[in-house]
């Protein structure tokens, strides 16, 4: 069990803001009256509250979690995945790129974007079934990191962990269950305040306990220049930055939960500024985490902490063991009470990633794939009974999938690789299906069936297919593989496109986006 | 390399004063807006038919 400052003090103080999130997610429910309340918040978002919400369900304990472990494994050379973050935001916000078509559009989810476009119902319903489980996997390891994050910062044994877990998974499901999108916005906005809040002052206290000067000699003395210079530093490069930037406007521009929130803006205007301002918090919500895996790296270093280091004092190769760090730093870093503050809003992030994500993929099988299925016949209480009944089945997926999944690469690196499943083929659609006529629906099935095989990214399966020798003695990384297969989804629905452009006037039924 | 400590150190020090007070300014303005998306879902002139724009046909 690892040292740590938690009391019974710091539990009193995560029980009270379990219990006071949930009630508040509980007691909205009785404005929900239609489906567009549930999901898009019947579209009234303004601008601060969807910067909250935005910013909320993005800067969860996982991007905490892995944010932290890259700074932990890189040094400050892990800030460019921030700072790549929030220009790719800023950019997306100044230009309106994707989202504002998006949101002229009307839709709700990316699925119903490729109907509306490409007039097919089967693109929709076959896209919908590649988000979602893209979407489901990538969220499929987010029950171990807020374990390891518990474990780590309350110091309890992981068995106790599983279970505290599960409850927590129980009562988001069941505030998200009742209360929709609405419930989902409220606890995102108490979250971001928390957290923030929370992560400022850890921020603080943690370059006070190590000290400015001591962070850059460790630093050196542990990764030499390629602690600082991204360019220079172990397994990143600059494919790697590219692959940041690029993931960056996917996470903004292209990952459905983002698009959810742009979708269910007041107005295209309050997109733009949404975007504009979240772009802050885009890069916060890598920076600030980073920095603390970079403290707490040079704190175990110099404290002679055998637990992360190996006998030559370089960090262990072992995601599992990198990832504890933060948290088990931060269990000795904090006193008792802003401990349990800093606990609880983690945690609420935790559960506000979740309500998001879970609701997310539960519409999507709903809307994209079940009721385009049975063509669009299912009644709103119908919809809304199913989307229901998803949030729990996905939920017991997520708990199984999180206990036995063997983490062979950083978390951020599975969660690229497992999102890049479905945004490879699905940004190729979006771009050209938004700015260029000349886009079909037969390009569209091509770049999204191209984007499956990012599934080769994820370790398991590299060792299924005996290909991660080869992928090693290469050093071919989930960035190569990632930029690589959007590269060929992009050329592959241009040449298709144009192949298939004068056949059946299969355009027809397109709607002009610009 | 010290021009990239430099870098980084700016760069969080800029982003983390300006997070802070972006902090506080959607915390206060996002509770009002919380009272109007309120207002708003209570129904007032809103369309409940609203399926959320999704036919599914």
């Amino acid at each position: 069990m690892a040292e740590t400052n938690f009391t019974v003090l710091d539990w009193c103080i995560v029980g009270a803001y379990l219990m006071g999130t949930v009630a508040i997610g509980l007691w909205v429910n009785r404005y929900i009256r239609s489906m567009g309340d549930f999901l898009v918040a019947g579209r009234s978002l303004r601008t601060r509250l969807g910067i909250a919400t935005m910013i909320g369900s993005e800067l969860g304990l996982v991007t905490a979690m892995f944010a932290a472990q890259k700074g932990f494994t890189t040094g400050f050379a892990a800030f460019h995945i921030g700072l790549m973050a929030g220009i790719a935001t800023l950019v997306v916000g100044i230009t309106g790129f994707i989202v504002v078509p998006l949101r002229r559009m009307g839709v709700m989810t990316i699925p119903e974007f490729y109907q509306k476009r490409f007039g097919s119902r089967n693109l929709r319903i076959f896209g919908g079934l590649v988000l979602a489980a893209a979407g489901i996997l990538n969220m499929g390891l987010f029950l171990r990191a807020g374990g390891e994050f518990v474990a780590g910062i309350t110091g309890i044994e992981w068995e106790a962990v599983k279970w505290v877990m599960t409850a927590m998974i129980l009562l988001v499901l069941l505030y998200t269950a009742l209360g929709g999108m609405v419930s989902v916005v409220i606890t995102d906005y108490v979250q971001f305040v928390v957290l923030s809040l929370g992560l400022i002052l850890a921020c603080v206290l943690a370059v006070v306990k190590v000290g400015w000067n001591n962070l850059v000699t460790g630093v050196e003395k542990i990764h030499g220049d390629g602690g600082f210079d991204p360019f220079a530093a172990d397994g990143v490069g600059g494919s790697y930055v590219g692959w940041m930037f690029f993931m960056g406007v996917i996470s903004c521009a292209v990952w459905q939960t983002a698009v959810m929130r742009a979708c269910a803006a007041e107005s295209v205007a309050v997109v733009k500024r949404m975007y504009l301002w979240s772009s802050l918090g885009f890069m916060i919500r890598f920076m600030i985490p980073q920095f603390i895996g970079i403290c707490a790296l040079v704190y175990f270093f110099q404290s002679g902490d055998e637990t992360f280091f190996d006998e030559q004092g370089a960090v262990l190769g072992d995601p599992s063991v990198t990832m504890r760090a933060m948290p088990v730093f931060l269990g000795q870093l904090l006193p008792m009470g802003v401990i349990g503050l800093v606990a609880a809003g983690m945690i609420a992030a935790f559960m506000s990633t979740h309500d998001t994500y879970l609701l997310c993929w539960a519409s999507v099988l709903t809307e994209d794939v079940v009721n385009p299925s049975r063509g669009g016949m299912m009644s709103q209480r119908a919809r809304l009974l199913l989307t229901r009944v998803l949030l729990f089945v996905i939920a017991g997926f997520l708990v199984i999938w999180g206990l036995w999944y063997e983490l062979g690469q950083d978390l951020w690196d599975y969660m690229a690789v497992s999102g890049a499943i479905y945004f490879t083929g699905a940004f190729a659609i979006l771009l050209l299906g938004i700015y260029w006529r000349g886009a079909t629906a037969a390009g569209a099935f091509t770049a999204l069936s191209i984007g499956l095989l990012a599934v080769v990214g994820l370790k398991p399966v590299q060792e299924l297919l005996n290909i991660d020798e080869f992928i090693k003695e290469k050093s071919i990384g989930s960035e190569h593989i990632g930029l690589s297969l959007a590269a060929f989804a992009l050329v592959a629905m241009v040449v298709v496109s144009l192949l298939t452009s004068n056949t059946g006037r299969n355009n027809e039924n397109q709607t002009t986006l610009q | 390399m010290s021009g990239w400590i430099f870098f980084w150190g700016a760069l969080l020090l800029v982003t983390l004063v300006s997070y802070t007070v972006m902090v506080v300014y959607v915390s206060i303005g996002g509770f009002k807006d919380i009272r109007q998306m309120f207002r708003s879902l209570s129904g007032d002139g809103d369309d409940k038919q609203d399926d959320g724009g999704n036919s599914g046909a």
